[in-house]
C-alpha cells in the first residue's frame, strides 16, 4: 500500500463523506487512524454505485448490440 | 548501531519543515511507516534496511508534499473565505438594520400606512379564520364523536328532513342491529321554572334525556356518575353555573328541587356545556312520567311521534355507517305498517355528529344550526381582504423602493454584490411583514370579544401549530413578494445610470402591474359595498313591509295556559288599564305551530292544505287585520263554530270566486261558511311564500296571550301587565315579548350576515383607501419638479389637482365596471332565497360607485392639493 491513499482520505473527510478517529490497534499497541463512512458518505457511495451500474448496463447493452450487428 | 527511533524522529523533522503537513498527518504517516518497517523486518531484513526500504516506498519529500499540498490548500482557502464572509456579513447586517430603521424613521407615515394596512388585513383574516375554526370544532370534542350519529328521517312526499323519530325506534333498533352499541334519546331544550326552597328560578334550557344520554355524550362530570345520573325517574343533572344560580354553591348532589310540582333529586354536576355543541342546556332531567307514557315505549308507533324527540346512536368501532343506513332503510320499508298514515314514506338517514352543526337541515332542529355556505362566504371574504392588504403592502413597498435606487447605486459602487442586495431587501421586507403580524395578533386579541358578540359565537385566540405556521408562511411570502421587486429589479440597475439620475426604468417601476392591482382592490371593495347595501335594503324591506297585521305595540305574554278557568277575569283585568287597547287569548298566527288541515277543492276535489288557527272575537282587533270582505267574528252575530274567516290566499286556493263571503265548503263531516276575508299576512319569514290560513272561533286553552297597547307610555303599560300576570300566574316570572322582536328573530342570521358584510366592506375600503393614499403621496412626490414647472408656467391649483387625481380615479371607475356585474349576479342569487324581495336597482350600484370614487378622490386629493399648493421655488430646488 502506498501513502497516496491518505491525501485522498483527507479530501473525502473535508467533504464530510468520511469521519476519522484515532484508536490503539490491539495487535501492535500503536495508535492508528480509523476511517468510516458518514451517512452523507453512504448516500454518495450509493449514488456513485448507481451511476456506475448505469454506465455498466449501458455498456453491456452496447456490447450486445455490437455482437448482434457482427452476427447479423 | 542503527537506532530506529532516531531515524524516525529525523524523518519527521525533515517533513515538518514543510508547512504542508499537520502534526496529525505526520502521526498518520509515521504509523504507516512503522507498520511497514515491522512487516519488512519480519521478512528478515535488518531494521536499518527495512527503514530505508519503507521510507523509499512511502515517497520522497517533494512527492509527499505535492500530494498533500492539494488537500491543505483547499482546506485553508475555504476556511479563510468562510471567516471573511462571516465577519463582513455580520458587519453588513448591522448596516442593513441601521439603514432599515433610518428608512422607517424618515418615512414614518408610509411605514405606518404600510404596516397598519397589512396588520388590519391579517387581523381580519385571522378573526374570520378563528370563526371558521370555531364552527368546525362543533361536537368534535365528544369521545368517539366519529361513531355517534343522529337518526333522522326524510319525508319523501314533502322532501323535507325531520330530526325527530318516535321514541320506540331506539330500543327496537338496538335490539335488532348489533352494530348499534348504545342509543340516547333527548327532548328539545325548553324553558322551565325550577324551585329551590319555594324560590322560583327561570332556567332557559332544560332537556329531558334517556338514562344513557351521558354515556353517549361525554360531558365532563364534576360530581356524580354518568352511568347512573339519569337512571331513575325524577333525577336532574345541573351545570356548574346553574348550580351556582340555584344553590349558590357547587356541592349540590343529593339536594332536591321542584319542577312542575314534582320533586327532583340532583344526582350530578357537570361542567357548563361548551359553546361548540349543537345543542345547549343548563340542566338535564330524566324523562317525565308524561313523556314516558306518551312518547317512549318499546314499539315503533308513528302515532307517538313527538316533533322534537331526537334519537342518537353510537355504533361499534367496526360498524360501517353506510351499510347500517342501507339496512335500516330496507328494514323500515319492510316493517312499516300500511295503516300508519303519518310519514308513510319515511327514509331513515344517519347524520354524523360532527356534521350536524354545519350540514344538517332538518325541520324543527334541536337548536339553530349554521350553514356551510356562509362559512364559505366568510372564508372567501377573509382571503379577499388579506389579498387586498397584501397587494397594498407590495404596491407601496415597490413604489417606495424606487426612492432607494441611489442607495443601491452607492452600495454597488463600493462593491456590493447582487446577492447581497437581494438579501438585504428581502430581509428588510420580511422583517417588516413580521412586525405587521405581531400588530395583527394584538388587533385580533382586542377585537375578539366584540367579534364574538357580532357573530353570536364564542371565539378564543387559540392558534394551533398548523395555523400559526400557515400564518407565518403567508407573512413571509408577502414579505418576499413585497421585497422581490426592489430586490431583483433595483439590484440589476447600472450604478452609473442610477447615480447620474438618468434611469429610464425608475419611472416605469412596475406601474402597469400596480394599476392592475389597484383595480383589483377596488373591485373587491366595491363588490362588498354593493352586497352590504343590498342586504341592508332587503332587511329594511323585510322590516317595513306590511305583514298583513300590526306588530308594533303588540305584546305576547308567554305560557298563560293556567288562567284557562279564569280567562274572562284575566282579560278584564288586563283591559282595565287605559294603556291597553285590546286583548286576545290566542297566539299570533304561525304556520309552524298551527295545525294543517286537508280540504277537498270544491270543484276539482284535489287536496288543498290550509292552516287552521283558533281565535277569539278580539283577535282581528288585537293584531290589526284588514278585512277585505265580510266581517270578523263578533258576539253580536252569535257565530257558531261553522263560521270561518279566511285570508286571501286561502280563498284563492279554494276558488271561492269574487264573492267568497257566504260561500260554504266541506269541513270534516259538515260544512263551514265563510263570513269574512282578511288581507294576506305573513306568518313566517319572507323567505317563504304566504301561507293559506283559516280562522275559527275556539275554546282551546289560551297558550299565549296577545295584548295590543296604546301608543306611548309603554313602560307604564308593561308594569300593568306584569302586575296582572303576577296575580293570575304567581308561580311564573313575568314572561313577555314584543311581537316585532319575535319576528325580527326570524332574520337573525341574515342580519348577522349583513352586519359582518358591512364591517368587512368597511375594512376592505379602508385598506384600499390607505393604499391609494400612499400611492398618491408617492406620485405627487415623484412629480414635485414637474408640478413646480407647471406652476411657474401658470397652471392653476385645480388643474394640478385634476392632473394628479384623474388617473387613480379612472382606475376606480374601471373597478366599478368589473365589480357591477359580479355583484349583480351574486346578489340576485342571494335575493332568490326570499320569496319576497327588493329588486336590484341601479341606484345601489351608483351609490357604491360614488362612495368608492369619493373615497378614492379623498385619499388622493389630500396629497395632490398639498403638492399643488406648495411653493414652486422649493419644488424646483428639490433634490
Amino acid at each position: 500500500m502506498n501513502f497516496k491513499v491518505y491525501p485522498i482520505l483527507h479530501r473525502l473527510e473535508d467533504e464530510g463523506l468520511i469521519a476519522s478517529t484515532w484508536r490503539v490497534a490491539p495487535e501492535t499497541g500503536r495508535r492508528r487512524k480509523y476511517y468510516r463512512l458518514t451517512p452523507k458518505g453512504e448516500r454518495a457511495l450509493e449514488t456513485e454505485r448507481q451511476q456506475w451500474l448505469c454506465v455498466d448496463a449501458v455498456l453491456a447493452k452496447l456490447w450486445n448490440l455490437e455482437a448482434r450487428i457482427a452476427l447479423g | 548501531m542503527f537506532d530506529l527511533e532516531k531515524a524516525i524522529t529525523a524523518w519527521r523533522r525533515r517533513l515538518r519543515y514543510s508547512r504542508v503537513f499537520l502534526d496529525d498527518d505526520l502521526d498518520e504517516l509515521e504509523a504507516h511507516l512503522r507498520d511497514h518497517v515491522d512487516r519488512l523486518a519480519a521478512e528478515g531484513l535488518s531494521l536499518e534496511d527495512a527503514f530505508h526500504a519503507a521510507e523509499r516506498r512511502l515517497g520522497t519529500r517533494p512527492v509527499l508534499e505535492a500530494a498533500y499540498r492539494n488537500v491543505r490548500w483547499g482546506r485553508r482557502k475555504r476556511r479563510r473565505q468562510l471567516g471573511h464572509t462571516l465577519t463582513t456579513e455580520a458587519a453588513m447586517l448591522k448596516n442593513y438594520l441601521t439603514i432599515a430603521l433610518r428608512n422607517l424613521r424618515r418615512h414614518t407615515g408610509y411605514a405606518f400606512i404600510n404596516i397598519t394596512g397589512l396588520a388590519v388585513g391579517l387581523a381580519a383574516c385571522l378573526v374570520i379564520g378563528l370563526f371558521i375554526q370555531h364552527k368546525f370544532s362543533f361536537d368534535r370534542h365528544f369521545d368517539q364523536a366519529d361513531r355517534i350519529f343522529r337518526l333522522v328521517h326524510a319525508d319523501t312526499a314533502q322532501s323535507q328532513l325531520f330530526g325527530a323519530l318516535p321514541g320506540g325506534f331506539a330500543p327496537a333498533l338496538k335490539e335488532m342491529f348489533p352494530e348499534i352499541e348504545e342509543t340516547a334519546l333527548v327532548l328539545s331544550p325548553r324553558e322551565a321554572v325550577l324551585r329551590v326552597d319555594n324560590r322560583p328560578v327561570r332556567v332557559e334550557q332544560v332537556v329531558e334525556a334517556s338514562p344513557t344520554f351521558f354515556e353517549v355524550f361525554s360531558f365532563p362530570f364534576v360530581q356524580g356518575n354518568p352511568a347512573t345520573a339519569l337512571e331513575g325517574p325524577n333525577q336532574i343533572v345541573l351545570t356548574r353555573s346553574l348550580a351556582q344560580r340555584l344553590f349558590g354553591r357547587e356541592e349540590v348532589v343529593d339536594r332536591s328541587l321542584t319542577y312542575e310540582g314534582d320533586t327532583y333529586l340532583v344526582t350530578a354536576l357537570i361542567e357548563d356545556v361548551p359553546a361548540n355543541t349543537h345543542f345547549q342546556f343548563d340542566a338535564a332531567i330524566s324523562f317525565s312520567e308524561r313523556s314516558r307514557r306518551n312518547w317512549l315505549g318499546s314499539e315503533i308507533n308513528w302515532r307517538s311521534f313527538h316533533p322534537s324527540l331526537y334519537t342518537y346512536l353510537r355504533l361499534t368501532d367496526q360498524a360501517d355507517p353506510e351499510a347500517l343506513q342501507a339496512s335500516l332503510r330496507t328494514w323500515l320499508a319492510a316493517t312499516q305498517p300500511e295503516e300508519a298514515m303519518l310519514l308513510r314514506n319515511a327514509v331513515l338517514t344517519l347524520e354524523p355528529l360532527p356534521r350536524i352543526h354545519l350540514h344538517s337541515s332538518v325541520a324543527w332542529d334541536i337548536a339553530p344550526q349554521s350553514d356551510m355556505r356562509y362559512l364559505y362566504l366568510f372564508g372567501a371574504i377573509g382571503l379577499l381582504i388579506l389579498l387586498i392588504a397584501c397587494i397594498n403592502y407590495m404596491n407601496l413597498s415597490t413604489a417606495r423602493s424606487v426612492r432607494r435606487a441611489r442607495e443601491v447605486g452607492l452600495r454597488k459602487v463600493v462593491g456590493a454584490g447582487r446577492g447581497q442586495l437581494i438579501r438585504q431587501f428581502l430581509g428588510e421586507s420580511i422583517l417588516l411583514s413580521l412586525g405587521a403580524l405581531l400588530l395583527a395578533l394584538g388587533i385580533t386579541a382586542l377585537a375578539l370579544p366584540w367579534m364574538s358578540r357580532l357573530s353570536g359565537s364564542v371565539l378564543n385566540l387559540t392558534l394551533n401549530g398548523t395555523a400559526l405556521l400557515a400564518l407565518l408562511g403567508i407573512v413571509v411570502l408577502v414579505g418576499v413578494a413585497a421585497g422581490s421587486y426592489p430586490a431583483f429589479l433595483l439590484s440589476a440597475f447600472r450604478p452609473t445610470q442610477v447615480l447620474t439620475g438618468r434611469s429610464p426604468m425608475l419611472r416605469a417601476g412596475g406601474a402597469t402591474l400596480r394599476k392592475v392591482l389597484v383595480v383589483f382592490q377596488f373591485t373587491v371593495s366595491l363588490v362588498l359595498i354593493i352586497a352590504t347595501l343590498v342586504v341592508k335594503t332587503q332587511m329594511d324591506y323585510v322590516h317595513t313591509k306590511r305583514l298583513g297585521f300590526d306588530t308594533e305595540q303588540v305584546v305576547v305574554l308567554n305560557d298563560t295556559r293556567s288562567v284557562d278557568a279564569r280567562r274572562e277575569a284575566f282579560r278584564a283585568e288586563l283591559l282595565a288599564s287605559p294603556r291597553v287597547a285590546a286583548v286576545s287569548l290566542y297566539p299570533p298566527p304561525d304556520a309552524f305551530t298551527t295545525a294543517r288541515r286537508q280540504f277537498a277543492h270544491p270543484i276539482t276535489g284535489d287536496a288543498v292544505a290550509i292552516n287552521e288557527a283558533a281565535v277569539d272575537y278580539d283577535y282581528a282587533e288585537t293584531l290589526g287585520f284588514q278585512l277585505v270582505a265580510g266581517r270578523f267574528f263578533s258576539p253580536a252575530f252569535a257565530d257558531s263554530s261553522a263560521a270561518v274567516v279566511l285570508n286571501e290566499t286561502a280563498a284563492r286556493l279554494l276558488d271561492l270566486g269574487d264573492e267568497p263571503v257566504g260561500k260554504t265548503f266541506p269541513y270534516g263531516r259538515g260544512t263551514v261558511t265563510v263570513i269574512g276575508v282578511v288581507e294576506d299576512f305573513h306568518t313566517t319569514s319572507l323567505h317563504e311564500p304566504i301561507e293559506p290560513f283559516m280562522m275559527k272561533l275556539a275554546a282551546a286553552p289560551p297558550y299565549n296571550t296577545l295584548v295590543r297597547l296604546q301608543p306611548g307610555a309603554t313602560d307604564e303599560a308593561l308594569a300593568h301587565l306584569k302586575q296582572v300576570y303576577g296575580r293570575f300566574i304567581p308561580d311564573r316570572p313575568f314572561d313577555f315579548m314584543f311581537l316585532d322582536a319575535r319576528l325580527t328573530a326570524l332574520y337573525k342570521s341574515e342580519q348577522r350576515v349583513g352586519r359582518i358584510f358591512g364591517l368587512f366592506a368597511a375594512l376592505a375600503i379602508l385598506i384600499a383607501a390607505l393604499g391609494l393614499f400612499g400611492l398618491a403621496a408617492f406620485t405627487a412626490e415623484q412629480r414635485t419638479r414637474e408640478i413646480g414647472i407647471r406652476k411657474v408656467l401658470g397652471a392653476s391649483v385645480s388643474s394640478i389637482v385634476v392632473l394628479l387625481s384623474k388617473e387613480l380615479v379612472a382606475l376606480v371607475l374601471a373597478a366599478l365596471l368589473v365589480a357591477a356585474p359580479v355583484a349583480y349576479f351574486a346578489m340576485r342569487e342571494w335575493l332568490a332565497n326570499f320569496a319576497y324581495h327588493v329588486e336590484l336597482s341601479w341606484v345601489l350600484f351608483a351609490v357604491a360607485g360614488l362612495a368608492a370614487v369619493g373615497v378614492a378622490f379623498f385619499s388622493v386629493s389630500y396629497q395632490s392639493v398639498q403638492a399643488a399648493l406648495s411653493n414652486p421655488v422649493q419644488a424646483l430646488r428639490h433634490e
